[in-house]
C-alpha cells in the first residue's frame, strides 16, 4: 500500500468516525434535554411540596402556637428535667431567636402538619429539646 | 570517563542545593532569604545516585554505541557528548540571596539561575540528547526529517495539528485558575449578555431579558426569533431613514443623527429599549458554545442569574479560536518563511507568549480579531494578485468582520480595505470589496437602528466625556509605554518582541512591502489604543494591542533565520525565548483575572520587568536614573536595528556546514544579559517587586517545613545570619501541644498537634520511642503530624513522647496494651 493510499484510508476512517461520533452526540444531546425535564419536574414538585409544608404552618391557629413558644420557653427554663437555663428563652435578656427556629419551626410545625395533635407536637418537641441537652 | 564524573559531580553539586530549600521571608520592609540544605544523609545518597546515574548513562552510549555506531565508540568513550550536563553545576549560585551579606541584590542573579532552572535542565537535557543521537549515527534526526518526504499537503496538515494541539496544549496547562471557568468579570458579561439575548430571541435588547431563575431548564430557545426579528428590523430602519433623510435635507445644521445617551455602559436606543455599548462580534463566536452551555449544560444560574453556573463549552470557543489563531499564523510564516518546520516553531512562540497567551479562557474579542489580522494579512500578502473571487470575496468579508469585534479595529479593517483594494487585480477587487462593504454596512445598521448615527462608531461615540474613547494628549507617551513600560508594556513581558524593530529593518532588505504594510497595520491598532489608555482599565497587559502582537513575530523569524550563523545571535534568540515564554508562564499560572498586571510565586521577587523603566507617572516625572534607564534600553534596541540593517545589507554568507556553538560568543551574550539585569535593576535600584514574590504565610510555611525536619542544621543560613536552625524562625505559636493515641490492633498512631494562632501554624520537633526495642522516631512538625509504629509483638509497651518547642522541651509517658491477633 502506497503512504497516499495509507492517507487516504486514515482520513476515510477518520470521516467515518466523525459520523458515528456525531451521531452518538446528538443521540446524548436529546438525553440530556429529557434529563433536565426531569429535572425541572422535580424542582417543581419540591417547589409545591415547600409551599404545602408552609401552607400547611399559615394554618396553624395563633392561640396553639402561642402555646408551643410558651411551652418551649418553659423547657428551657426548667431545672433538672429541662434545660435549666435562667431566663428561659430569653437568657440575658435577649430571645434566642435559633431555638424557636429550630423547635419550633423544626419539631413543632412539621408534626402539626404531619396531623399529630397539640399536645403531641409539643411533647415532641420538648423531647427533641431534652435530647439535645 | 572523565567526562561522565565531571557530568555526575555536577549533578550532584546541583541535586545538592535544588533538593534543599531556597525561600523568601518577607515583611512589610525587606526580605531575608533563607537556604536550608536537605541534610547530610540526604547529600550523600543524592552523591551517590547523581554519579551512579552518569556511569549508567554514559555506559549505556556505549554500548548501544559499540553494537550500532561502531566507528563513533572511541567518541563515545571520551564522554564529550555528556559535556552541557557539566553546566547544571552553575546552577548551584541561585541560592546566591540567601548568602549572608547578599539579600535582595542577589536577586536579579537568582532570577537567571534559580528561577528558570527548569527551562536550563530542559535545555541542558535536549542538548545532551542530540549529542548523543549524533552518536548513533542520527537515527531519531533521520526519523524526523523523513517528514520531508512527505506530500506538502500532508506536511502543511501535520504543522496545523501540531501547532493547533502544542497550543491547547499549553493553554489548559498553564492556566489553572481559569480553564474553563464560569468567573466573569470587566467587560465579559456584557459579551455574554448578547448570547444570552440572542439565545432568548430577543434580537440585541436586552432591557426585556429573562432571568434564568424565571426560566424552566427546559425552556425551548428562541434562536430562530432573531431571524424574524432582523427582517422587521431592515424595514423599519429603512422608513426611518427615509424619514430622517428628510428631516435633515429640511435642516441640515440641526438634525442630530445619534440621539441617544449612555449610562454606565448601557444606552437607551432611539426607539427604546436598553443596549450595550460594546459590540456583539465576539458573542457570535460565543454563540455556538454557549447555546450548549444553555441548551444542554448548564444546570444552576450563575452570574447575577443571567448565565448558566457551567461556561464550559463557551470557555472551549474561546480556546478553539486560539488553537485556530496559532494554525493561521503558521499558514502565514510559511509562506514568509517558506519553512513549514520553522513557520511551526515561531507560530508556537509567538501564540504562547504574551499577551496573547493570556486570553484562551477570557471573553474578550482580542483573540477573534487576532485571527481576522493573521487571516486577512495572509490573504493580501501572499494571495492577493493571484486569488479567486470566492477567496477575495471571504477576505474582503473578514476585513470588515473586525469592526463587529470593536470600534478600536476601525482603522486597521480601513487599512485592510485600501491595501485589499491596492493589491487585488479586476474580478477579485471587485470581489474584495462586495465582501468587503456589505459586512462593514451591517455594523452601520445596527448602530444606526440603536443610536440613530449610521457611523460604525456611533455606539461609542455616545459616551461620556468620563469615558474617554480617545484622547491626544497622552498618545505618544502611551505609545511609548506599550513597548517599554514594566509594569503594562510589550517589551518586558515578551523580551523575544525587542527584536521586532530589528527584524522589521531587516524585512524591509527583503520585502520592503511586506515590512510597510506590517508597520501600517500595526500602527493602526497602536494609535487609537495609545488614545484610550495604556492600562486597559486594570486588564492583561497590552490587552488592546495584542490582536496585531502575534504577527510581529514574523520580523523576529526573519531576523533569527537571517543571522542564525552566528552563535551570539542564536544564543540570544534562545535567551529571549525562555524569558518570553518563562513571563507568560508567570501570568497565566497566576492568573485569576484579577487586577490585570503581572504577579507570580517565584522565591527569588525579581523579574525582566524590573530592568525596565516606569513609563508616565510620578516616577517618570521625578527620576532621572529611571529615565536613563529608557533611554538606554531604547538606545540598545536603536543600535541592534542599525547593526541588523547595516549587515543585511551585506552578502549573506554560506550556511555553516554544522551549527558549533562559540564559547566566546556565547559568553558575550551572558554578560550582556548579566550587565543588563544588574545595572537596569540598579539604576531604579528596585530589586525585587512583592508582586513577584512567594507570599509570606507560604513562604513561612515551606521554611518551617524545611527547618524542622533538620535537628542541628550545619549548612541552613540566611542572608543576615551565617548559622540558624527551626528554633531561630518566628513567629512560632507552638506552647502546649495536643498528643493523641490509637491503637489499631498492632499499629499505634500517635499524633501531635502544635496549634496554630491567626493561620501562622506552631510547629516543632518530636522524638518517639515506642518502647519495644526500636530505635527513636525523630521527625518535625509543622501543624500537626502523626507517626504510625507497628508492633510485633502485643504485651505492655510504654512509649515517650518528647516534644521540643522553642523554649521548652515536653516529655509524655504513655502505657499501652497490644492485644495478641485473634
Amino acid at each position: 500500500m502506497t503512504s497516499e493510499r495509507r492517507w487516504a484510508l486514515a482520513v476515510r476512517v477518520l470521516a467515518l468516525l466523525s459520523a458515528v461520533l456525531v451521531a452518538i452526540a446528538g443521540l446524548e444531546a436529546r438525553t440530556i434535554r429529557r434529563l433536565r425535564s426531569d429535572v425541572q419536574q422535580l424542582r417543581d414538585e419540591r417547589d409545591q411540596q415547600a409551599s404545602g409544608v408552609i401552607s400547611a404552618w399559615t394554618r396553624e391557629p395563633a392561640e396553639e402556637l402561642g402555646e408551643a413558644v410558651r411551652s418551649l420557653d418553659r423547657v428551657f427554663a426548667e431545672p433538672g428535667a429541662g434545660v435549666g437555663r435562667p431566663g428561659g428563652l430569653c437568657p440575658d435578656s435577649h430571645l434566642d431567636d435559633q431555638a424557636i427556629v429550630r423547635y419550633i419551626g423544626g419539631e413543632f410545625l412539621p408534626a402539626r402538619a404531619a396531623g399529630r395533635t397539640l399536645t403531641q407536637a409539643i411533647e415532641r418537641m420538648n423531647a427533641a429539646v431534652k435530647q439535645k441537652k | 570517563m572523565r567526562w561522565a564524573l565531571a557530568a555526575g559531580i555536577s549533578i550532584a553539586i546541583y541535586c545538592g542545593a535544588a533538593f534543599g530549600t531556597l525561600v523568601p521571608l518577607s515583611d512589610s520592609d525587606n526580605v531575608e532569604y533563607l537556604f536550608v540544605w536537605p541534610g547530610g544523609a540526604a547529600v550523600v545518597a543524592i552523591v551517590i545516585v547523581a554519579l551512579a546515574a552518569a556511569v549508567l548513562a554514559y555506559a549505556l552510549v556505549c554500548l548501544g554505541v559499540r553494537r550500532w555506531a561502531p566507528a563513533s565508540l572511541t567518541e563515545a568513550r571520551t564522554g564529550r557528548w555528556l559535556a552541557p550536563v557539566s553546566l547544571m553545576g552553575v546552577l548551584t549560585f541561585g541560592i546566591l540571596p540567601a548568602v549572608p551579606g547578599v539579600g535582595d541584590r542577589g536577586a536579579p542573579l537568582a532570577y537567571w539561575l534559580y528561577d528558570l532552572r527548569w527551562w536550563w535542565i530542559a535545555i541542558i537535557a535536549g542538548w545532551t540528547l542530540v549529542r548523543a543521537d549524533r552518536l548513533f549515527g542520527s537515527p531519531f534526526a533521520r526519523r524526523l526529517s523523513a517528514v520531508t518526504t512527505w506530500s506538502p499537503v500532508t506536511r502543511v496538515l501535520l504543522g496545523d495539528a501540531v501547532v493547533f494541539a502544542a497550543l491547547v496544549a499549553w493553554a489548559i496547562a498553564t492556566t489553572p485558575m481559569i480553564r474553563f471557568s464560569n468567573r466573569t468579570v470587566g467587560d465579559e458579561p456584557k459579551y455574554l449578555r448578547y448570547c444570552e439575548v440572542l439565545y432568548q430571541g430577543r434580537g440585541l435588547d436586552v432591557s426585556n431579558k429573562r432571568l434564568l431563575t424565571d426560566e424552566p431548564l427546559d425552556a425551548p430557545p428562541a434562536v430562530f426569533r432573531n431571524v424574524s426579528l432582523l427582517t422587521s428590523t431592515i424595514g423599519e430602519e429603512a422608513r426611518a431613514l427615509a424619514i430622517d433623510l428628510r428631516a435633515f435635507a429640511s435642516s441640515p445644521s440641526s438634525f442630530r443623527w445619534n440621539r441617544i445617551g449612555e449610562h454606565d455602559g448601557f444606552v437607551t436606543g432611539k426607539r427604546g429599549g436598553v443596549y450595550q455599548l460594546h459590540q456583539p462580534g465576539l458573542s457570535a463566536v460565543l454563540f455556538p458554545g454557549y447555546f450548549l452551555d444553555r441548551y444542554l449544560f448548564g444546570i444552576d444560574p450563575g452570574y447575577q442569574n443571567e448565565f448558566p453556573a457551567e461556561l464550559v463549552m463557551t470557555n472551549t470557543m474561546m480556546l478553539l479560536v486560539y488553537g485556530l489563531c496559532g494554525v493561521a499564523l503558521f499558514r502565514l510564516l510559511r509562506h514568509a518563511l517558506s519553512s513549514n518546520r520553522l513557520a511551526a516553531l515561531w507560530a508556537v512562540i509567538g501564540m504562547a507568549t504574551m499577551p496573547v497567551t493570556a486570553f484562551a479562557f477570557q471573553f474578550y474579542p482580542e483573540l477573534p480579531a487576532a485571527l481576522l489580522v493573521i487571516v486577512v494579512s495572509t490573504y493580501l500578502l501572499f494571495h492577493a494578485t493571484k486569488s479567486s473571487a470566492v477567496a477575495a470575496c471571504a477576505a474582503g468579508a473578514a476585513a470588515a468582520s473586525l469592526v463587529w469585534l470593536h470600534p478600536r479595529f476601525l482603522i486597521i479593517a480601513a487599512v485592510f480595505f485600501m491595501t485589499g483594494i491596492a493589491w487585488t487585480r479586476s474580478t477579485a477587487r471587485v470581489a474584495y470589496a462586495s465582501g468587503f462593504i456589505p459586512v462593514l454596512i451591517s455594523v452601520m445598521l445596527f448602530d444606526y437602528r440603536v443610536t440613530g448615527s449610521w457611523l460604525p462608531s456611533a455606539l461609542y461615540d455616545a459616551q461620556r466625556s468620563s469615558e474617554i474613547t480617545f484622547s491626544t494628549s497622552g498618545l505618544l507617551m502611551n505609545l511609548i509605554g506599550y513597548g517599554f513600560d514594566r509594569k503594562w508594556g510589550l517589551f518586558p513581558h515578551s523580551p523575544l518582541l525587542l527584536a521586532v524593530l530589528p527584524g522589521l529593518l531587516v524585512l524591509f532588505r527583503e520585502r520592503s512591502r511586506h515590512a510597510l504594510f506590517l508597520t501600517a497595520v500595526g500602527l493602526a491598532l497602536a494609535i487609537p489604543a495609545a488614545g484610550h489608555s495604556l492600562s486597559a482599565a486594570g486588564t492583561t497587559p497590552d490587552r488592546l494591542v495584542a490582536a496585531v502582537v502575534p504577527i510581529f513575530i514574523w520580523p523576529v523569524a526573519v531576523l533569527a533565520r537571517r543571522f542564525w550563523s552566528s552563535t551570539s545571535i542564536r544564543a540570544g534568540t534562545l535567551l529571549l525565548v525562555i524569558l518570553s515564554l518563562d513571563a507568560a508562564l508567570a501570568y497565566n499560572f497566576s492568573n485569576g483575572k484579577q487586577f490585570g498586571s503581572l504577579h507570580d510565586a517565584s522565591l527569588t521577587g525579581w523579574k525582566p520587568n524590573l530592568a525596565f523603566p516606569i513609563i508616565r507617572g510620578a516616577v517618570w516625572d521625578s527620576s532621572t536614573s529611571n529615565f536613563i534607564l529608557f533611554i538606554a534600553v531604547a538606545a540598545i534596541v536603536s543600535a541592534a536595528a542599525i547593526v541588523a540593517w547595516l549587515r543585511a545589507g551585506r552578502a549573506k554568507a554560506g550556511e555553516p556546514s554544522a551549527i558549533r556553538a562559540t564559547p566566546v560568543a556565547i559568553g558575550g551574550v551572558l554578560l550582556a544579559a548579566a550587565v543588563w539585569t544588574i545595572v537596569g535593576t540598579w539604576l531604579n535600584r528596585d530589586w525585587i517587586n512583592a508582586d513577584y514574590l512567594l507570599g509570606s504565610r507560604p513562604a513561612r510555611h515551606m521554611a518551617a517545613a524545611a527547618l524542622v525536619e533538620i535537628d542541628r542544621c550545619r549548612v541552613c543560613f540566611t542572608s543576615r545570619h551565617r548559622q540558624v536552625d527551626w528554633t531561630w524562625l518566628e513567629p512560632n505559636p507552638a506552647r502546649d501541644p495536643a498528643i493523641d493515641l490509637d491503637i489499631d490492633g498492632h499499629d499505634v498512631r500517635v499524633r501531635a498537634d502544635f496549634g496554630s494562632k491567626g493561620g501562622v501554624e506552631g510547629f516543632g520537633r518530636m522524638a518517639i520511642a515506642f518502647g519495644d526495642g526500636t530505635a527513636p522516631v525523630r521527625t518535625g512538625v509543622v501543624g500537626s503530624g502523626e507517626v504510625v509504629h507497628h508492633y510485633r509483638q502485643p504485651g505492655h509497651f510504654e512509649i515517650g513522647i518528647t516534644l521540643y518547642l522553642r523554649d521548652d522541651v515536653r516529655v509524655e509517658r504513655r502505657t499501652i496494651e497490644i492485644a495478641p491477633h485473634d
